[in-house]
């Protein structure tokens, strides 16, 4: 709809009001025409439109350096202590989960998700996809060790379920893990069978993307 | 080299974004790295324009991008992605800057503006791009919202009226001071750009 009204008896004052939209093609198709009913008659506002196309392209091409990194954002969801509060199903877990182990849990994948693909030697490119290949074994499972386990009791549960540590602890104390894809299944319900885990879940990076 | 507005909007895909809000609601990492990367530079741009302090617009950007990865639920679906995007980050923004209020501006963010090598129209060139830029940066941050939402995102006024939540008249009368503004400080300089342009 048309809102050229004018304004104070002045009929160049609503057109050039709407100059910088018609200069960017947004006005709807009877503003537009409206405008260009007037512009047709009126130098004074062809004009306005030239110097408004002018000022558009210079302020357009502003070269403008605000660069700051995705690399920073990840740091900062490593750092925080937990997602926010909300009942969550997580892709990575089957059944519901209490809320808070499921905030955790899923703060910890992301960080962990995160912490792996950083972790082969720095390299020379500014950032790695998150799906780009690791070069390493990357973790399939995610644990939580219950907070009193100790360091002896985490060695034998590793070395008795047949999984390597690949990375952790993060900030909510997850652990990644690596085990041959065939054993998985059996060393988690392993793990978690000895009561000492909070939580122990596949996670399927090698699965279908 | 400068960005041009043209390739700014084409990388306003709704149907990309639907895609990767589906992914990021069910907590897809990568996806949310495909949405930071395609709204990065818009946004950046965009807060760095609005706030001209350096060291908030990361901080602003990055509050906006995790609002969109904890509340991607929250999107109804009622605007394009990248309007609740911009308006989020318009929020944040403001917030900041009325936290900083007794905050040093920058003002050297028109020093900032990197230099194109070339000959002297490119120096030429940059001289009015420092102006433009001490220019923009004497009009409040809602005038500059305005004016970049316009001129740079190529937004129209009802979507910019709905990003500021404001009524439409008052986008065009902050556009219309903006203007004015603008091109008074830069009055020598108006006609060379024409003939560039």
């Amino acid at each position: 709809m048309a809102h050229i009204i004018p304004l104070h008896g002045d009929p160049h004052a609503p057109v050039q009001a709407l100059l910088p939209w018609y200069a960017n093609g947004t006005l709807d198709p009877d503003e537009a025409a409206s405008v260009e009913a007037h512009l047709a008659d009126c130098a004074e506002c062809r004009a306005e439109l030239e110097a408004e196309r002018a000022l558009a392209l210079q302020i357009a091409s502003l070269p403008i350096d605000a660069e700051s990194g995705w690399a920073s954002l990840r740091e900062r969801m490593e750092q925080r202590p937990a997602a926010p509060l909300k009942l969550v199903r997580s892709g990575f877990f089957a059944r519901p989960v209490p809320i808070g182990w499921a905030v955790a849990a899923q703060a910890a994948v992301l960080l962990l998700v995160v912490g792996i693909t950083r972790m082969p030697a720095p390299q020379p490119t500014p950032y790695q996809a998150l799906s780009a290949p690791a070069a390493v074994h990357t973790g399939n499972a995610i644990v939580i060790f219950r907070p009193e386990t100790t360091e002896a009791e985490l060695r034998e549960l590793l070395q008795h379920s047949g999984a390597r540590l690949v990375g952790g602890p993060t900030a909510s104390n997850a652990w990644m893990l690596y085990v041959p894809a065939e054993e998985r299944s059996a060393a988690l319900a392993g793990l978690r069978a000895t009561g000492k885990v909070l939580l122990a879940e596949p996670l399927d990076a090698d699965g279908p993307r | 080299m400068a960005m041009n507005r043209r390739s700014a909007s084409a990388r306003d895909d709704p149907d990309r974004d639907a895609q990767l809000l589906v992914r990021i609601r069910a907590h897809d990492m990568s996806a949310f790295e495909e949405l930071y990367h395609g709204y990065h530079s818009r946004l950046s741009r965009f807060l760095f324009n609005l706030v001209r302090r350096p060291q908030i617009v990361e901080e602003v950007l990055n509050d906006t991008l995790m609002v969109v990865w904890d509340r991607a639920d929250s999107f109804n679906g009622a605007s394009k992605l990248s309007t609740w995007i911009f308006a989020i980050a318009y929020r944040k923004a403001m917030k900041a800057l009325r936290r900083q209020d007794d905050a040093v501006e920058d003002r050297h963010a028109e020093e900032r503006i990197s230099a194109e090598p070339g000959p002297d129209h490119a120096l030429g060139r940059q001289r009015v791009h420092v102006l433009l830029m001490r220019a923009i940066g004497e009009l409040s941050p809602e005038h500059r919202a305005v004016v970049d939402f316009t001129y740079f995102h190529e937004m129209g006024y009802r979507e910019i009226a709905g990003i500021m939540e404001c009524p439409v008249d008052t986008v065009k009368t902050r556009m219309f001071h903006a203007r004015r503004h603008l091109r008074r400080r830069l009055a020598g300089e108006l006609p060379d750009w024409i003939q560039d342009g």
